[in-house]
């Protein structure tokens, strides 16, 4: 299988805290991959730095899709659902169709526009999602969960090849969070997609992963 | 009834040159501080109108202390305030309104000690603190239509990263959205606004053209297409009805 992504002695410095130090990994296509560890171990600065969210400061090498990480800007092939939607404005007037269609704009030249075939890739994952009802919705009226979903399909929405989640199920109750597993684990086998998690409920994955990144400042690599 | 009198007295009034100047004048800073004061309501940047507004106070006084036209010197010092206010921000990894604090009180310091250590130009800086609508000349109304018409064409051409990295900038970033050039791009166009919007408003009042439209919209905006359309709305009637009180109070 194709390597997607490639870390080398990957280094990174917060003033004097150290927060990875010297990390080499590589990921192939379709690999299903949970990152653990303790809290403060590195695990969100490592997703950081695989999303190009890193100040340029930082030692050693990210290689994704065979380009370095500075210079790649194809990143509608990358997904991506952060872990605080408590964060999201109370004040913010937003449907979750607006939401979700943030989703398409790595694909868009400017001037962006959404037309009409977008919305129609964007009422089709709502659909998938079974939250369509809830299209013109304002997404500070939805639950947690149910912003949970919205996200993960603005995620999904350009049909990302590699999907970087971010302890996703920190806002979900035990059947959602069974349910949600259960969705990306068909999301890998079925669409071939790379997953990378970082989790702390690795009892719900153990039998979907093949691999498992432990970090704790440094990276110990095991591959089943 | 109200309505029809309100409209035949406005169609009175805009018989005269000076208040046709004055409406012109209003009616597009008002569009123009609204659209943009939904992007600084939700990012938290609220009080930037006010900040700015002090530089603005202090580069006026610099001005009139040395006999100079002040609008050239309020807006590039505007302008270069708004910069540094973004990257007293980053460097120092302070919210916004700390470093807008910073800005905003070494400018009024400023602005004070030079109207004391000067006389004679006190009135004068009086009359920018709270604006004078009947007073904006002819090329301070084609200046407030053209620069309208230059932030709704920015606004509506980076309508989609606007919007993204004001709901979740980390997000932007990964999607490619150039996030640093956006939050750049919005707070120049503001300083701009706020440097404009001074001689209808005042630097006092110049945060309520920002806020008051954005803060009213959001509460009953569900999309936010509809409210980057009825802030405007909403800041028009403000200004007509401001208007109108100012004759018949």
């Amino acid at each position: 299988m194709e390597t997607v992504i490639e870390v080398k002695n990957l280094s990174v410095k917060y003033g004097l805290v150290v927060a990875l130090k010297n990390v080499s990994f590589q990921i192939k296509r379709n690999d299903f991959v949970a990152l653990v560890g303790p809290n403060d171990g590195g695990k969100n600065t490592l997703a950081k730095a695989l999303l190009g969210l890193l100040p340029l400061s930082y030692r050693g090498k990210i290689i994704i899709f065979n380009k370095d990480i500075k210079n790649f800007r194809h990143w509608y092939k990358v997904g991506y659902l952060p872990q605080k939607q408590t964060d999201i404005n109370p004040l913010f007037p937003a449907t979750v169709a607006e939401i979700v269609s943030l989703g398409l704009l790595s694909t868009k030249k400017y001037p962006k526009r959404i037309n009409h075939p977008d919305w129609q890739k964007i009422e089709l994952i709502l659909k998938n999602f079974a939250i369509y009802d809830l299209k013109d919705k304002p997404i500070t009226e939805l639950s947690g969960g149910e912003q949970q979903k919205v996200m993960l399909a603005r995620a999904l929405v350009c049909n990302p090849e590699i999907l970087i989640l971010d302890e996703p199920s920190t806002a979900l109750d035990p059947s959602a969070r069974q349910q949600f597993f259960d969705y990306l684990k068909k999301l890998n086998k079925e669409e071939e997609t790379t997953i990378i998690l970082i989790t702390h409920d690795i009892a719900y994955i153990d039998k979907s992963i093949n691999k498992l990144l432990y970090i704790d400042q440094e990276v110990f690599f095991l591959e089943k | 009834m109200a309505s029809t009198q309100l409209i035949m007295f406005l169609i009175q009034l805009l018989q005269y040159s000076f208040i046709q100047k004055t409406f012109i004048s209003c009616i597009f800073i008002a569009i123009t501080c609204s659209i943009l004061g939904i992007f600084l309501v939700l990012r938290k940047l609220s009080l930037i109108g006010d900040g700015l507004s002090h530089v603005s106070f202090a580069s006026i006084a610099l001005g009139l202390f040395l006999d100079f036209y002040p609008f050239y010197i309020t807006l590039p010092t505007v302008v270069l305030a708004s910069i540094l206010i973004l990257k007293i921000s980053k460097k120092t990894r302070l919210y916004g309104d700390a470093s807008i604090g910073i800005v905003s009180a070494i400018s009024i310091a400023c602005g004070v000690i030079l109207a004391n250590i000067s006389q004679g130009f006190n009135n004068n800086l009086f009359s920018y603190l709270f604006g004078n609508i009947l007073a904006i000349s002819y090329n301070e109304t084609i200046f407030s239509v053209a620069l309208s018409f230059i932030i709704i064409s920015i606004v509506s051409f980076y309508y989609w990263d606007l919007f993204s990295v004001t709901f979740d900038e980390d997000y932007a970033k990964t999607i490619g959205i150039k996030t640093n050039f956006i939050n750049y791009l919005l707070i120049v166009l503001t300083a701009v606004t706020v440097v404009l919007s001074i001689k209808v408003v005042g630097v006092m009042l110049v945060t309520a053209l920002l806020i008051l439209p954005a803060v009213t919209t959001l509460q009953i905006s569900r999309r936010f297409k509809t409210a980057i359309f009825s802030a405007p709305a909403i800041a028009v009637s403000s200004v007509i009805l401001g208007i109108y009180y100012l004759f018949f109070a």
